[in-house]
């Protein structure tokens, strides 16, 4: 390899301490630096630069951190607490363990804005876009707004980001899913054509309650499994803090199939039909 | 007596699949807290650097914690985690910082370093320093908030592809605001 007798650009030199540069370039770097006095000064001052600012950083924010013990302590606690809460239990079985939890607060503070929020958002939202998909799609697709506007409990983001829900709706007791059927109107015969599903997911705070379970139609590409996929994504941005929970349950609470396309940037599910 | 031995071994069965799962699960609890050991402070100061109270930066790490113990036990990729809880901190905190409306000025840290030039002996000395100090924390305020927070997170040991993951911006974006805000800074120490 040809020596190089260019200096390396501040950039370059940067990457080269920081051990970011391809294995390709590094040689001629290095053997440039054996013979140029000048990049290894320039070099020593760019370290000195890097020291007195890790010194600064650490000076201020050093003293700030409180010690380690108790915060360990706490999310040993918590780790102990969610492997007590089964995994993919009924949701209710879950939540009432949790809401004995420390993390009551929290929950009770959110109750308010998301049932206020959840209501509002609906409201205003459903009147058109609902009608024009329901013109759109004579099955219901999307629920009927007024039978199933969708009902949220008090969920704490930790409990959303740390416990997993059960989002299956077989498991909601007979008597509940023949009424949802009944005001859905779908006799026992047409019964198989349907699945219940949650509107707002039990993960993202849905209850299991007849105002957010409705029959969803398998035959359309929009059915169980689309709305699994985008109520999975919603989680997903909700816990990376990318989302606010609020947000995740109004979108599905008003228009589900509005969301994904919002979400997944498509028209059409991406998910197998 | 037959369908008492099968029942036995459907129960010796379930309580080895019991104790495998509780196993998995302080396999589990033991990765996640040798992670905080080692990176609470680093993610702590970071989320102070980022203007939050060290209150509000504890209750971010616990939850950016959690997240990970959900992310593992979902099974979901494990290629750097480091990167994966910077990047849920990072977001939180934003988040955070929104909620409050305010932030608080970092450089409350110019004081701060004035109280820890203490520990040098010689009043003169002590002076000096203590000015470039204020100085480079001026300087370091100065910088846009993106450049402030790339320098943060490569103090913290993260690397370029990690910072660009956290931030969201591209690795030629990571390097160039690292050279620039360097730049800046070694200009204000030669004074």
């Amino acid at each position: 390899m040809a020596d190089r007798y260019t200096h390396p650009t501040d950039e370059e030199l940067l990457s080269f301490v920081d051990g970011e540069l391809s294995p390709g370039e590094s040689p001629a770097i290095e053997r440039h630096l054996a013979t140029c006095w000048e990049c290894r000064a320039r070099r020593s001052k760019l370290e000195n630069t890097i020291g007195e600012f890790l010194e600064a950083h650490h000076g201020v924010l050093d003293s700030q951190l409180p010690p380690a013990a108790g915060p360990r302590a706490l999310l040993k606690a918590r780790m102990a607490e969610l492997r007590k809460t089964p995994r993919a239990g009924s949701w209710r079985l879950v939540a009432a363990q949790v809401f004995d939890s420390r993390q009551r607060i929290y929950a009770l503070a959110a109750l308010v804005i998301l049932i206020v929020a959840v209501g509002a958002g609906y409201r205003v939202s459903t009147s058109t876009a609902l009608d024009q998909h329901l013109a759109a799609a004579p099955q219901q697709v999307i629920p009927n707004a007024r039978l199933t506007p969708g009902a949220v409990r008090p969920i704490s983001m930790s409990e959303v980001c740390s416990v997993s829900f059960s989002d299956d709706a077989d498991q909601v007791p007979t008597s509940l899913r023949r009424q949802v059927l009944q005001e859905y109107k779908v006799s026992a015969r047409q019964a198989g054509n349907y699945e219940l599903d949650y509107l707002v997911s039990p993960q993202l705070g849905g209850t299991e309650d007849i105002r957010n379970l409705w029959p969803e139609p398998k035959s359309t590409a929009w059915n169980l499994r689309a709305k699994d996929a985008l109520e999975d994504h919603l989680h997903d941005l909700v816990c990376e803090g990318k989302l606010d929970l609020a947000t995740a349950q109004r979108d599905l609470s008003s228009d589900w199939i509005t969301a994904y396309q919002k979400y997944f940037h498509t028209l059409a599910p991406v998910t197998p039909s | 007596m037959s369908s008492s031995i099968e029942s036995y071994q459907r129960l010796a069965a379930r309580s080895v699949e019991g104790e495998q799962a509780r196993d998995v699960a302080s396999a589990l609890e033991a990765e996640v807290i040798s992670l905080f050991d080692e990176l609470r402070p680093r993610l702590l100061r970071y989320t102070l650097s980022c203007g939050l109270t060290s209150g509000d930066g504890e209750e971010i790490v616990q939850e950016a914690f959690i997240a990970l113990v959900r992310h593992l036990q979902l099974g979901k990729p494990r290629n750097n985690l480091r990167g994966w809880l910077f990047r849920v901190a990072h977001n939180l905190a934003l988040k955070r910082l929104s909620e409050n409306g305010r932030r608080r000025e970092v450089a409350a840290g110019i004081d701060e370093a004035e109280r820890h030039v203490d520990q040098n002996p010689n009043p003169e000395e002590h002076a000096t320093f203590s000015q470039q100090r204020a100085r480079l924390l001026a300087a370091l305020q100065a910088l846009p908030d993106q450049d402030q927070r790339c320098l943060r997170l490569r103090a913290e040991g993260l690397r370029y592809r990690e910072i660009a993951l956290v931030l969201g911006i591209s690795l030629g974006s990571v390097s160039a605001s690292l050279t620039r805000s360097l730049a800046r800074l070694g200009r204000v120490s030669e004074r």
